[in-house]
């Protein structure tokens, strides 16, 4: 017993939300558990922005600082992630997206996930990630990115 | 999921509050009983159900140990209030391709850590003596 966390999703225009998400593949469509070849980002254009939570059922008293960061999966010419972590929703776009700094590429040294604290079952902020590419980005796959969730509980 | 360390608290009053009340670990009393009756906390142990090893903070005396063996002790003149540490800490590590690692996207578990120890004001300052034990009772000393 403890807290089972996992990811969910939100989509368009009224943040429709997808729990139990099984990947954020990033995508030239806004949808949930994408098929990569199926929705290919143009060199030189950018992903979909991934409106995803984290959350969290079952039984715990509290979880705390949440941190996420791109662990492993290098960059290619002209790649980017960009991330941010905030309370408001917005309908995903390709648009650069608003106020997003580069993903952390260690562990950071503070909680980057917010709320500071979640004590009963819920959801924690939107967690946006946006690919973003450059015209020297070559074709083809990108390079598989493996990201770290890590958290506190009792 | 099962722990491998699960914790029981001993209060004042002779009182015991185990994590689990079972052995399969189904029915579990919250770690925010023990917050509820801290004031009245006597010793918060760890026990590793694998390997058998014991940790113990002792907030009466200000101690920290590992079966007999102390490993923190601070000289506290006038015993102030000690207040219990204790979390887990959680790493979960995805991919972010096709080839998700669990079916829902919750991640696979790389490590969980227990922190254990105690913290106490004097003189406006905070002091901590805090442990982090992995579950194969690697520890590091803070």
């Amino acid at each position: 017993m403890s807290a089972i966390h996992e990811f969910s999703e939100s989509n368009g225009v009224g943040a429709v939300v997808t729990d139990s998400i099984t990947n954020i593949n990033f995508g030239s469509t806004d949808d949930h558990d994408l098929v990569p070849a199926d929705y290919t980002i143009i060199a030189g254009e950018n992903s979909f922005h991934k409106c995803i939570r984290c959350k969290f059922s079952s039984t715990f008293t509290e979880i705390s600082n949440m941190k996420f960061w791109k662990s492993l999966g290098d960059f290619l010419t002209g790649e980017a992630i960009k991330f941010i972590c905030e309370v408001a929703y917005s309908q995903p776009a390709t648009t650069p997206l608003t106020s997003a700094v580069d993903i952390p590429v260690s562990e950071p040294g503070s909680a980057n996930i917010t709320p500071s604290t979640i004590s009963a079952p819920g959801y924690t902020d939107y967690i946006k990630l946006q690919e973003q590419t450059t015209g020297s980005t070559p074709a083809g796959n990108v390079n598989t990115k493996t990201f770290t969730f890590k958290y506190d509980e009792f | 999921m099962k722990f491998n360390l699960i914790w029981k608290a001993i209060f004042n009053d002779g009182t015991e509050l185990n994590q689990f009340n079972d052995k399969e670990q189904n029915i579990e009393n919250l770690f925010r009983k023990v917050l509820e009756r801290q004031d009245q906390l006597k010793e918060f142990c760890l026990f590793n159900i694998i390997t058998g090893k014991k940790y113990r903070v002792d907030l009466s005396l200000g101690i920290i140990s590992i079966g007999n063996k102390e490993i923190e002790k601070d000289q506290l003149k006038d015993k102030p209030n000690l207040r219990l540490i204790y979390f887990r800490r959680i790493e979960k590590e995805f991919q972010l391709d096709n080839k998700e690692i669990d079916l829902r996207l919750g991640g696979r578990i790389k490590s969980i850590s227990y922190f254990l120890g105690y913290q106490y004001t004097e003189n406006n300052i905070n002091h901590k003596s805090l442990i982090q034990i992995y579950s194969d009772d690697q520890m590091v000393v803070y």
